[in-house]
């Protein structure tokens, strides 16, 4: 098996720091390049322009904030990555981005979901599992205790 | 029902609202028009005549921040393309709306003309949010949708303002005062935000809300409506905007927060889901319309402009949403439709905020075409576009 390029999806969560942790862990073992992404969404069907824009920069600024940190935490432990933030919904995001960019994993956080927002919103690592063009490994709230 | 009660519950559907747009990643424009149909139907409320005011008023100030909103220099680059397909944009709907309402429907005059209004409009913010998630506000196809959109809201607002107007004379008042605040504002604003600007007692935006509301007040006595005036005080003054970032930022948080949900939850509140739910017909005939000639207007246009992605900016153009409310609350509120018209209105225009970007989205996103050969075809590049680039 043969892993040369990670991808950690970084959503800002506890749940995302650990992910972003296993997959330093697995890229330092493979010696495989790693890639954070992070996904920013707008609100859909917005009614002002102003609406989009605010959360557009709420959102991006928050990733980079995100992001900085992840970098630092794989700098400290010798190990460099690249950053993307893109726009849309998180599971297609990510999706896309591994398609387009020859990954072969994919690193992220599963928080479990209530029954009535898992029915309205669904879960984002659902929808990457089962789209994925390649493996995933999913950190749960378990790995947490 | 007690007007504190009243107070209360709007207070908390407006909170809730913005709870809801979080988690679920809708607008919470949409999320205060469901939740005023759900206080509407379920609940009982009604609205007051403090509401009806901040939902006006509410009203004036979208429609100035949407003229704040458009890029002049944008518009300017693209004026030619995005003229004939706004333009047309916003004809052919009109037209074919108000002819259906009025011949087929059965509708008064007046009342077929609200309907052509509010079904002729394009959703800037639709269309924007859109453009952003694909990536597209900087390649020439999103400037020039977004250019042509301009030009249909300012269609919109024209039809909106000289449809209705009475021949009175405070009709020379309005135009004196609207062109006077158009003129003399941009020129003031320079000054005014160096003398005063900065401070937590907000000069900038009770100067901006303190013209608003003059003109509602001389649109009021005029029999005509503030939409047209406050949307070009509003392009008027977006290089102002434009360059204090901040400003800007601190009018829509006071707009957001306090203002707009008042709008969109008395538009809610204004639904009756019974009226719906008995002219179901009725309702996808306005919606197929409104779709057929946004296609009849904009489809030929655009395939000249659009080159492979006409049925996309079609799709794009087809959307609508805050103007549209505004016509039709302005329509109930004036008389001139009754409940069971706006309900229909106001959920066609909700229906054509959802149902052609899905479509778009799903079926005919430049990104997936862009490996295809569709994309060589197409006089528009979607890569982001130089300075000046046309």
């Amino acid at each position: 098996m043969e892993i040369a390029h990670i991808l950690v999806a970084l959503d800002g969560s506890e749940l995302g720091r650990r992910a972003m942790e296993v997959g330093i862990d697995v890229a330092l073992r493979y010696r495989a390049r790693a890639t954070i992404l992070t996904a920013i969404q707008h609100p859909a069907y917005a009614a002002t322009v102003g609406e989009v824009e605010e959360a557009d920069a709420e959102q991006r600024a928050f990733a980079e904030r995100v992001q900085r940190d992840a970098i630092e935490a794989a700098r400290m432990r010798g190990l460099d990555v690249a950053a993307a933030i893109v726009s849309g919904h998180p599971a297609e995001a990510i999706v896309d981005y591994a398609r387009q960019h020859a990954v072969d994993l994919i690193v992220m956080g599963h928080r479990g979901l209530s029954n009535l927002r898992r029915f309205l919103i669904g879960s984002v690592t659902d929808r990457v599992v089962d789209h994925a063009p390649c493996m995933v490994l999913v950190v749960t709230e378990r790995h947490l205790r | 029902m007690p007007e504190t009660m009243t107070a209360m519950i709007m207070g908390v559907l407006i909170f809730l609202a913005t709870v809801i747009s979080v988690e679920l990643g809708i607008s919470v424009a949409l999320i205060e028009i469901c939740l005023g149909v759900l206080a509407g139907n379920v609940l009982g409320l009604q609205p007051t005549p403090w509401i009806d005011y901040l939902a006006g008023f509410g009203s004036i100030v979208l429609t100035f921040l949407a003229g704040a909103e458009v890029d002049t220099r944008l518009l300017r680059e693209q004026f030619k393309a995005s003229a004939l397909i706004g333009g047309l944009s916003f004809l052919l709907p009109f037209l074919g709306a108000w002819a259906f309402a009025l011949w087929v429907l059965g509708w008064a005059p007046d009342a077929a003309k609200i309907a052509g209004v509010a079904l002729s409009t394009t959703s800037l913010a639709v269309v924007y949010a859109v453009l952003v998630e694909t990536g597209l506000t900087s390649t020439p196809l999103g400037k020039l949708i977004m250019a042509s959109t301009f030009i249909t809201d300012f269609g919109t607002a024209a039809a909106l303002s000289v449809l209705f107007v009475s021949p009175t004379p405070w009709i020379v008042a309005f135009l004196g005062v609207s062109a006077a605040m158009i003129v003399i504002m941009p020129r003031l604003q320079p000054w005014f935000f160096r003398r005063y600007g900065n401070r937590v007692i907000e000069p900038e935006i009770k100067g901006a809300f303190a013209a608003l509301l003059t003109l509602m007040y001389v649109g009021r006595l005029a029999d005509s409506h503030a939409v047209l005036p406050a949307f070009v005080l509003g392009l008027a003054v977006s290089s102002v905007f434009a360059a204090h970032r901040a400003e800007q930022r601190r009018f829509r948080v006071v707009a957001f927060a306090m203002l707009t949900p008042f709008f969109f939850i008395k538009a809610g509140m204004s639904v009756g889901l019974s009226a719906i739910s008995a002219n179901l017909a009725v309702l996808g005939l306005l919606l197929a319309v409104k779709m057929a000639t946004k296609f009849l207007g904009v489809l030929p246009v655009a395939r000249r402009y659009a080159g492979a992605h006409a049925m996309y900016t079609t799709l794009l153009m087809s959307t609508g949403l805050t103007f549209g409310t505004i016509s039709s609350l302005y329509g109930l509120q004036a008389g001139i439709i009754d409940r069971t018209q706006f309900s229909l209105l106001v959920t066609t225009v909700i229906l054509s905020a959802v149902v052609p970007t899905i479509i778009a989205q799903r079926f005919y996103d430049p990104r997936r075409a862009r490996a295809g050969a569709a994309l060589a075809a197409s006089p528009l590049a979607l890569a982001p576009a130089e300075e000046g680039d046309e």
